[in-house]
Parts: C-alpha cells; structure tokens; sequence
C-alpha cells in the first residue's frame, strides 16, 4: 500500500509534468513567433516593396483636393493625379514643380476631359467693343463678365458659338465655370477709330455704304465721281494717306486718283476693301485676292429671306492670287475673299447693290446690312495699338483660354482609366498593410520572443 | 441681272392726280444724262406708294393738284421707306399754300413723318452740284396770277435718323419741269439744273 508521502510525491510530479508541458508548449509557441518574425524581417527586406505612392484628385473647379502644404509634405515619390476636370494655372504649375523635383507624375481622369477654349479680341468697330469667340465639343454654360459685372449669358452648342458684346469697363472674363472652366481677359482701351475713306463712282451703292458706315459710327471721307470733271468729296482729303486713313472702300467708278495710290497704301500696312466690278480695275489687279468673274444675278426677292445677299448681283472670284482666304461662299463659287499684301491686308467682296439689302429686306435689313459692313472692315483695319492681354485679378489669375491645351503642352493628356484606377486602389491598400509591418516592430517581436523562449527553457532547466 | 442704274421714279398714290406732270421725269433725266456721269436709266419708272418696289427707288417723286388722302398701307410704306434712308421730293403742282393738295398733303405727311421744317438756303442740296446761292430757283410760275401768287423762299423738309427724307415744295417746279424735252433747247439758262441737284443729293448725302 502506498503511503501517504508516495501519494504526495506522484501528485507533485504529476503537477510539476503539467506545468513543464504548458512551459513547453508555450517556450514552442514563442521559438515559432520568432522564427516567423525572422522569415517576415527577411521578407520585408529583401521582397520588392509595393511602390510607395500618393494619390490627389482635382476636383471639378480645377483645384487639388489636399492643400498645397500638405502635398509638399508627401514623401513618396510617385503623386497619382485623378482629375475631374483640367487644372488651373497654379496648380498646374505646382504638378510641374513636383514633376521638376524628380517626382513621377501619374495623370488619370475618370472620363475624356472636355475641350474648352475663350478668345477674346478687340473689335474695329467705330463704338468700340469686343468680340468674344468660343470653341467647345461640349455644350457650356458661358458667362461674360467685365470689372462692372455680368455682361451676358449664353449656351456654346457642340459646334462652338461666336458672339459679340459691346464696350466693356476693364478687363473682360469669360467663364464657364457650370462644366468646364476658360477664360481670357483683355485689357481694353479706348480703340482709335479708324478713318475709312469710301471711293467710287455716284451710285446708290456709294450713298448707301457710306450711310451704313456713318450710322456705325465709322469717320468717312468720301471721293465720289459725278462727272468727268467733278468729283464730290467729303472730308479733309480724298486721296488715301496712311497717316488719315487706316481703310479705303473701293466701289466701282472709284476716280483713279485713290485706285493709283491703293498699291503703296495696302502694302504699308493700310486695308483696302475691293468692291464687286472694282475687282476689275487694271491698278488693282496686284492686290485684289483674285480674278473677278462674270457677274451672276441675285435671287429675286431672296432678300426678305434667311440669307438675304443671295439677292443680290455677285462678281464671284474665280482665280484666287496666292496666299487668298476664302470667306464666303455662295451656291460653290467664292463671294468674299481676303489676302495679305506687305504689311497691309485686303478684302474682296463680290456682292454689289449690297444697298438692295438694306431697302429691300426684311425689317432687320438696316442693322444687318450695317453690322455686315462693320465685320468686313474689322477684317482689314490694321492694328494700330497692341492688344494687352493678362488676367486683372488674382481670381482669373489662375483661369485659362484654353485648359486642356495648356494641360497637354504642361504636364500631358492625362489617361482614362476607371476600372484600372480601382484596382490600383487596391493595390495602394495592400501596401499601405504591410508598412505596419515596419522593421523595427519585427527585430524587437524577434528579440522579445527569444527572449522569452530562451528564459522559458531555462526555467525548464533546459539550458 | 437687276437694272440697278438710277431711275427717276415717281409715286403713285391712290387719291388724288398722281401723274399730272407726266412730262417731268423726261426732263430730269435728260439733265442728269446731260451734265453728270450718272448711269441713268432712259426712262422712269412710276411705282405706287404702297408696293414694296418703293424700296428699290430710294429716289421718288410725288406731285398732284388734289386732295391726298394715304392709305394704311401706304402710310406704312412711306414711313419705312423714309426710315431706311429713302428720300421723297413732294412739289405742289398748285403752287398754293391755301390749295387742297398743300393743306392735305402736309397734313398726311406731319402726320405720318413729323413736322415740316424750313430748308435753310445754305443747305447742301443746293450746292450738291450747281451752286444756287439763293436757295432753291424760283420758277416763272410762281408768279404767273395762278396759286398763291407768291415767291416761296424756302423748300421744307422732315428729318429721319438724322437725314432730310422729305423734301417738301409750294414752287411747283411740276409745271416748270413739265414740257417736251424738244424745248429745252430753247432755253437760255436750263431750268432743270435744280433736279440735277436733287438727284446728286440724293445719292450723295
């Protein structure tokens, strides 16, 4: 029979057994911690690491969606760029210093990016003004505004839209800021009004261009034939001179006193506007934009309709001299044509009896008629003054005439990519895990694990 | 092609004698041929006040002894007319400023345009080609026991857009202007100079 003191001695090694298994088994637990930090230290330094990058978006108004000193904090190399819409000047400059600073750049955008682009010139006319161009693929809500507020509204369709506005205060902005921002500014003075001098034979022609031009605010001298002897002027002089006039009408009849003296004014920088059967003029063969034709009758009554100088007489012009333009086309054969000659440019208009129009036609005629005469000299008024053009204030600062070209000639197009943007999101996750993973934290698991494995077996008596 | 050279163009009107001057528009341009380089049409045209051919005339010419009472649509026409830079030369055939063709056509034309005013004499249209330093010539009817028996120093007009587009006159150069043109050569000093001057006005201003 066992005693009592043998009882106790097996129950204490019973009790001592137990204990050195758990010590066992937990000394094992902390060995295969060890050995597993050991395999992740080495995986976490000598595997490739995920590239380390940082992903911004501009957002819808052109500007990045972390502030400027914060992306300068960014210590990755690679800066992913998603962009809702072109950035404007200053944070494209930005992405271009961080592109300089030896940063790769990743530029994506979840859709193409609509094309967008603002022009705005001075306009010759006599009461001064604008003219505002736009080109767009997309339709846009298009706000014009000068220094004294909103001057006008409208919607540019997918064809692209040219509008006009009259005198402007200050610096003039077009925005389109609803879907896709541009705008460009000119600093617009007071324009010089260009003298026009109108020569050509009595006509009701000559009376009435004289009258369109007159009611639009042109200055207009006038060298008008009524006779082999008698020539009515208007004005201080009725020969061309650079130094008065900046535009000269030919209509035909024209005394060739002013036709003479046409060659030398254009090519110093003058414009000349060759009207119908002037175009035939031996003096101004060398600087008319092409051979007139014979003439071709107007539609009749075509001028109370939609294209109201399809009613009227065309000299059409059918070989055009080198470097001509086309303007305007009318049933195939070429109605208005323009062309440089030295410093000074010329138009040749086709229509004739153009008076017709404005008698005749529907009850916007006269405005028509005028406008009309208005654009064609504008073509050929030289510019006497340069046109400044420069943002005015630090809100257009940063806006552009064209974004997405500015985009593309900056930094490039940037890629579409929706499906392929998720999925490096989740590539950017998995990275962002295994950086907890940090060195430090696995030497010291290491140590400690060993540590604890090492005290463990000595406590065993292992060791 | 259209025949865009000038026609002397006189107006047809619904009331009245329209065409009692049928000689005159011979003589004008028999003088406009003769004195300027105007590509002149060799005979005129006669186009009624309320067709819309008024607006290919920017010159026309109106005259008659009676009563003148405009239609609407003539009303409407004149005054587009005007508006877009036609010029309308009115002579009073009557040379009588108490005559019905004076009091009713003043009345439809104030009415229609706005009020007559005197032309001064050193107006334009009196030296747009000869110079009449007087202002408008005096006829040898003025004075001939017919009319008003008086010399009218001034012609009228009514201003549109800044522009004289009614040229208003009690000198009836209607029966002045108004003989065979196989006459004229009769004369010592030709008595239709004066129409040259309207004509040149007209597409000169």
């Amino acid at each position: 029979m066992r005693s009592r003191a043998e009882w106790r001695a097996d129950a204490l090694a019973a009790s001592e057994s137990s204990t050195q298994d758990v010590v066992r088994i937990a000394g094992g637990m902390l060995h295969v911690t060890g050995l597993l930090c050991m395999l992740l230290l080495a995986w976490r330094l000598f595997m490739p690491r995920a590239p380390e990058h940082t992903a911004v978006q501009v957002g819808a108004n052109g500007v990045l969606d972390v502030p400027v000193p914060q992306l300068l904090r960014v210590q990755s190399d690679s800066v992913r760029v998603s962009m809702l819409a072109p950035p404007d000047a200053r944070t494209r400059a930005l992405l271009r210093a961080m592109r300089g600073s030896g940063r790769r750049l990743s530029l994506s955008a979840p859709a193409v990016l609509s094309p967008i682009a603002v022009a705005v010139e001075e306009e010759w006319r006599a009461s001064g003004g604008t003219r505002v161009q736009v080109a767009s693929r997309g339709r846009a809500l298009l706000a014009i505004s000068d220094a004294a507020g909103l001057v006008d509204s409208l919607t540019v369709d997918s064809a692209g839209i040219r509008t006009r506005s009259g005198p402007v205060q200050g610096a003039l902005h077009v925005d389109a800021r609803a879907t896709h921002a541009a705008s460009a500014s000119l600093t617009a003075g007071a324009p010089e009004v260009a003298r026009v001098l109108v020569a050509g034979g009595v006509s009701w022609e000559s009376r009435f261009v004289i009258a369109a031009l007159e009611e639009a605010g042109w200055p207009v001298d006038a060298s008008i034939v009524l006779s082999p002897k008698v020539t009515v002027s208007q004005g201080a002089s009725r020969t061309p001179s650079r130094r008065r006039h900046a535009i000269v009408v030919v209509l035909p009849g024209a005394p060739s006193s002013v036709t003479a003296a046409l060659p030398e004014f254009v090519r110093a920088g003058g414009g000349v506007v060759i009207v119908g059967d002037a175009a035939r003029l031996a003096s101004l063969a060398a600087i008319r934009a092409g051979a007139p034709g014979a003439t071709i009758a107007g539609k009749a009554g075509a001028e109370v309709s939609d294209a109201p100088r399809h009613g009227l007489d065309l000299v059409p012009i059918v070989t055009l001299a080198a470097g001509s333009v086309v303007l305007e086309v009318r049933d195939g054969r070429t109605a208005t044509a323009a062309r440089r000659v030295g410093a000074g440019r010329v138009v040749q208009v086709g229509y004739d009896n153009s008076w017709l129009w404005r008698m005749a036609g529907d009850d916007d005629a006269p405005l028509a008629h005028r406008r009309w005469w208005t654009s064609v000299l504008s073509g050929v008024v030289p510019l006497a003054a340069p046109v400044h053009r420069g943002a005015a204030d630090a809100e257009h600062d940063t806006l552009d005439a064209a974004p997405l070209a500015a985009l593309a000639r900056d930094l490039g197009l940037p890629q579409v990519r929706v499906e392929l943007e998720r999925a490096v999101e989740g590539r950017t996750r998995t990275a962002t895990m295994l950086e907890w993973l940090d060195v430090r934290w696995l030497l010291l698991a290491i140590v400690l694990s060993l540590v604890a494995s090492w005290t463990l077996r000595r406590w065993r008596g292992l060791a | 092609m259209s025949d865009m050279r000038f026609t002397f163009a006189t107006v047809q009107y619904e009331s009245g004698d329209w065409d009692s001057a049928p000689l005159l528009a011979a003589n004008v341009i028999d003088a406009v041929a003769r004195y300027t380089s105007i590509d002149v049409a060799p005979s005129g045209a006669i186009v009624p006040l309320s067709s819309a051919a008024m607006l290919r005339y920017p010159l026309a010419f109106m005259t008659g002894h009676l009563p003148v009472r405009f239609t609407a649509a003539e009303r409407a026409m004149l005054r587009k007319y005007c508006d877009r830079g036609g010029l309308l030369f009115v002579d009073d055939h009557n040379h009588d400023i108490d005559g019905v063709f004076h009091k009713t056509a003043t009345e439809e034309l104030t009415q229609v345009l706005g009020p007559l005013q005197n032309i001064a004499t050193t107006h334009p249209l009196y030296r747009s080609f000869f110079t009449f330093q007087d202002g408008p010539p005096t006829t040898s009817h003025e004075l001939n026991g017919w009319g008003d028996n008086l010399v009218h120093d001034h012609l009228q007009g009514i201003e549109r857009n800044g522009r004289l587009a009614v040229i208003y006159s009690s000198k009836d150069y209607s029966s002045e202007w108004s003989f065979h043109p196989e006459n004229k050569r009769f004369l010592s000093v030709d008595n239709t100079r004066f129409g040259v001057n309207l004509v040149v006005y007209a597409l000169t201003r």
